[in-house]
């Protein structure tokens, strides 16, 4: 079984300044107050820790929402491992069709597992009545062939998985795939600990499509590595601890998450990131309502209050991962500061030259998959 | 209500006279007979009447059933399919042209669409050639838009291996790639969905006839029915005939549910017309205008595009300013104005089909904004900026635009849908009813006259 460690736990305490910055700036949707949530104004989240401004004050966007929607938000952050929730919680709760007893209004799960949630009928449709910002979601994220239009979902973030490198180490730049199975790095390269994030690099090398996989093409894929880890290429899986590795100099290339690169580069502006040639994977964690949620209105309540660019700004501030609302970016240029640098941050903001060599897992059946999951494992 | 059985039957009662023209002519053949052979012959009759009210009703359920099954197995689905189609193949033309202007280095993304939207048009003709049955003039549509198809995909590859090596022609194959789609394949499509239209309506038509049959016959029973019970009334001198009471009541509840369930499917058909199939008309129609709008953005960025033809269909879509008030007043379904955006959304029945034709109406701006901007380069000269625009933030406005029509379309698909199947639903047991209860009323009939009859031989 694969556990991924949150990707967010180094963000906190760069992200709370970034919060405190914005006082005064969180316009709510007056269209929101005129939300007939009935009587019950409880909303219950579980997400991943760290990816909201939580806990900062008045100012925060929990706060903000349960003063402007009049909701008594209880939101749980220790949603840590996609594989344990699917086997331990989701299922469990949702398999018999009770999905009450799951006790939540919105779960944050990774797209692959939101895939699953919403191809089961484990999830209830985006009460679209209730959120007009629906409207503000980018349109790359509207194209998955498990839920085209975004009808049972809405991503939360969004992140890249690329290369992070210190060019003082590595003597040359970093531009390919092939470069984490160069033999001047033996035993200098750590790949993300995630089958649908680290194959689709190996497939990408390869000239295969990650956003449309097959049992071949993603083994092919796995084969790169499982034969850089056996002859030492390949010196470490990580999640989030590639950037101590990075900045002790103990791995020179990784594989990386852009949000954590985006606060490692605050501290060594000297490390590198590329999105390689071939290309890279883009993941997102999406809001979900699951089927049978106690709440259907208040959770649509918050979707449509976080996908306002001003509240949308905010967050993305804290977290410093892709956002998926339209409009943040001009948002973080009105703010000004350092909100206007993430602004210009390609990594936060690729252009549409970089956005095209972006791919997306596509998702095999859940055997196939858990048969890569146990032989990608096997690297650990 | 009691009601007791003589020792002797009382004489017929003196004077009386029929009380329908049914109970004379029944008389008049009856003659000069015994009682109880009178009797037989007013139970003979009666059980004719019934008899053929239990064939007329059961003929007309059956039409009816297997009209609505036909709607419901058939032709709705090749109404939703063949849309499904023209959607298809609009977006592989769409995104044909947008891999082909991203050069050598060509859209990846848009190249799935484009693979993803051809894969789907095929499995989409092999399912509407599985609906249509025997219907030849359909088989021969399918298989030339199939042929059609082909072509299509082999001068698309043709124009991409040219464009990536940089060959001469490139371009004019494209253009005759959009030319087989626009000239070849979307009048057969247009010419199944009209097929399809027109059987629907003989669909909803059908069994009418046969309910009205039924109906007259029914009614004509039930008269022998009363008049029998007026005739054993005077002769018996007894009130009623519990037996044939029930056997009228049965008669009556009989053809009550024949015609409450015929008007019923009837509504539920108009429902889904007018809510479901309207829409999804409506919808199909925005959809294809707005990939034949991009399809023209393409071509003027080819150097073929029609100007004139691209303003038509974008003022065909809505007015080309669509502002905060008017997307606001949408959100309520109220949003006046001409154009197809917003005529979906005054037709929207539900406040989420509002939300979702409102969100149309956010998308196209935001997609019509960019387009603006690309035609204004190419006014400039400035095509490489034009095309920068239109295979970056072009085609990601014109994808989410296209994503909502899909939402919109599928909400409508499925209104439509389950429009039929309540349709279908309202003629569950209808064949067994139309069997059962009038087979009761024959056996009260003939149960109620045995009663009399028996009287006599005591």
């Amino acid at each position: 079984m694969t556990k991924r460690l949150d990707r967010r736990s180094f963000l906190a305490a760069a992200g709370a300044f970034g919060a405190a910055t914005l006082v005064g700036c969180g316009g709510g949707n007056s269209e929101l107050r005129t939300i007939d949530l009935g009587g019950d104004r409880s909303l219950r989240i579980w997400s991943w820790p760290d990816y909201i401004d939580v806990g900062e004050g008045d100012a925060d966007t929990l706060n903000t929402v349960a003063r402007e929607l009049g909701l008594d938000v209880s939101y749980q952050d220790d949603y840590e491992d996609n594989i344990a929730a699917w086997e331990n919680i989701f299922v469990p709760a949702l398999g018999d069709g009770n999905g009450s007893r799951l006790g939540y209004d919105i779960v944050v799960p990774t797209y692959w597992l939101a895939a699953r949630l919403v191809e089961r009928g484990w999830a209830e449709q985006v009460p679209l009545e209730i959120v007009p910002n629906h409207a503000n979601i980018d349109p790359a994220f509207l194209t998955q062939t498990w839920d085209r239009g975004a009808r049972y979902h809405m991503p939360w973030q969004a992140g890249i998985t690329g290369i992070a490198y210190d060019p003082a180490l590595t003597g040359r730049e970093i531009t390919s795939i092939a470069d984490l199975f160069d033999g001047a790095f033996r035993g200098r390269v750590s790949i993300i600990g995630e089958m649908r994030e680290t194959v689709p690099f190996g497939m990408l090398l390869n000239g295969d499509d990650p956003s449309r996989p097959t049992m071949a093409t993603a083994r092919a894929g796995l084969k790169r590595f499982e034969d850089a880890r056996a002859n030492g290429q390949i010196a470490a899986l990580t999640f989030d601890e590639f950037d101590e590795g990075l900045k002790s100099g103990e791995y020179w290339v990784s594989m990386a998450w852009s949000g954590d690169v985006v606060q490692l580069q605050r501290e060594r502006p000297d490390l590198a990131f590329v999105i390689p040639d071939e290309g890279a994977v883009r993941w997102f964690d999406t809001m979900v309502i699951p089927a049978g949620a106690p709440n259907v209105a208040a959770a649509g309540a918050w979707m449509n209050h976080v996908y306002d660019p001003v509240n949308a700004a905010r967050i993305t501030n804290y977290v410093q991962y892709i956002s998926p609302v339209l409009g943040v970016r001009e948002e973080l240029q009105r703010l000004g500061g350092d909100a206007a640098d993430l602004a210009r941050n390609p990594i936060l903001f690729p252009d549409d030259e970089t956005r095209r060599r972006l791919f997306t897992w596509g998702g095999l059946s859940l055997e196939e998959e858990n048969e890569l999951d146990e032989a990608f494992n096997a690297l650990f | 209500m009691t009601v007791t059985t003589p020792t002797t039957p009382p004489p017929p009662a003196a004077g009386s006279t029929p009380s329908s023209a049914s109970h004379a002519a029944v008389e008049a053949t009856v003659g000069a007979a015994s009682t109880p052979s009178r009797l037989r012959l007013w139970s003979l009759m009666i059980l004719v009447g019934v008899i053929l009210s239990a064939v007329s009703g059961f003929l007309a359920a059956r039409a009816l059933t297997a009209s609505s099954d036909r709607a419901e197995t058939s032709t709705a689905p090749v109404l939703v399919a063949t849309q499904d189609v023209f959607a298809s193949i609009a977006e592989a033309d769409a995104a044909s042209a947008a891999v082909f202007l991203s050069g050598a280095d060509e859209d990846r993304e848009q190249r799935r669409l484009y693979e993803d939207a051809l894969v789907r048009s095929t499995a989409q003709l092999e399912e509407v050639s599985r609906l249509v049955g025997d219907d030849d003039e359909a088989h021969d549509a399918i298989k030339s838009i199939a042929a059609d198809l082909t072509t299509y995909a082999g001068l698309v590859e043709s124009a991409r291996v040219a464009n990536q090596n940089g060959l001469p022609g490139a371009s004019t194959t494209l253009l005759e790639a959009i030319d087989t789609v626009q000239r070849g394949i979307v009048p057969q499509v247009e010419s199944l969905t009209s097929r399809a239209q027109l059987r629907l309506d003989e669909d909803v038509d059908d069994g009418g006839t046969e309910v009205l049959i039924a109906v007259v016959i029914m009614a004509v029973t039930l008269v022998l029915l009363l008049a029998g019970q007026n005739q054993l009334q005077r002769r018996t001198r007894r009130l009623l005939n519990p037996p044939l009471v029930l056997a009228t009541l049965l008669l009556v509840v009989a053809g009550a549910w024949l015609l409450s369930s015929w008007l019923r499917q009837q509504d539920d058909l108009d429902v889904a017309r007018t809510g479901g199939y309207d829409s999804i008309a409506l919808t199909a129609d925005i959809q294809t205008s707005a990939f034949r709008y991009k399809t023209l953005e393409s071509l003027a960025l080819l150097g073929a595009g029609d100007e004139a033809e691209q303003v038509a269909l974008a003022t065909d879509l809505s007015a080309i300013d669509i502002d905060a008030d008017t997307v606001a007043a949408a959100r309520d379904g109220r949003a006046a104005g001409d154009g197809l955006l917003l005529q979906a959304n005054r037709a929207a029945d539900s406040t989420r089909e509002q939300a979702a034709t409102s969100e149309l109406l956010v998308r196209w701006d935001r997609y019509l904004r960019t387009s603006q901007d690309i035609g204004l380069a190419l006014d400039a000269d400035e095509r490489d900026e034009a095309v920068a625009l239109a295979i970056g933030a072009g085609n990601s406005d014109f994808n989410g635009f296209n994503t909502a029509v899909e939402s919109v379309l599928s909400d409508n698909r499925s209104q439509f849908l389950d429009g039929i199947a309540a349709a279908r639903d309202r003629l569950d047991w209808l064949q067994l009813i139309m069997i059962v209860l009038p087979a009761l009323a024959a056996l009260t009939t003939l149960w109620g006259y045995q009663i009399r009859i028996n009287e006599y031989r005591r």
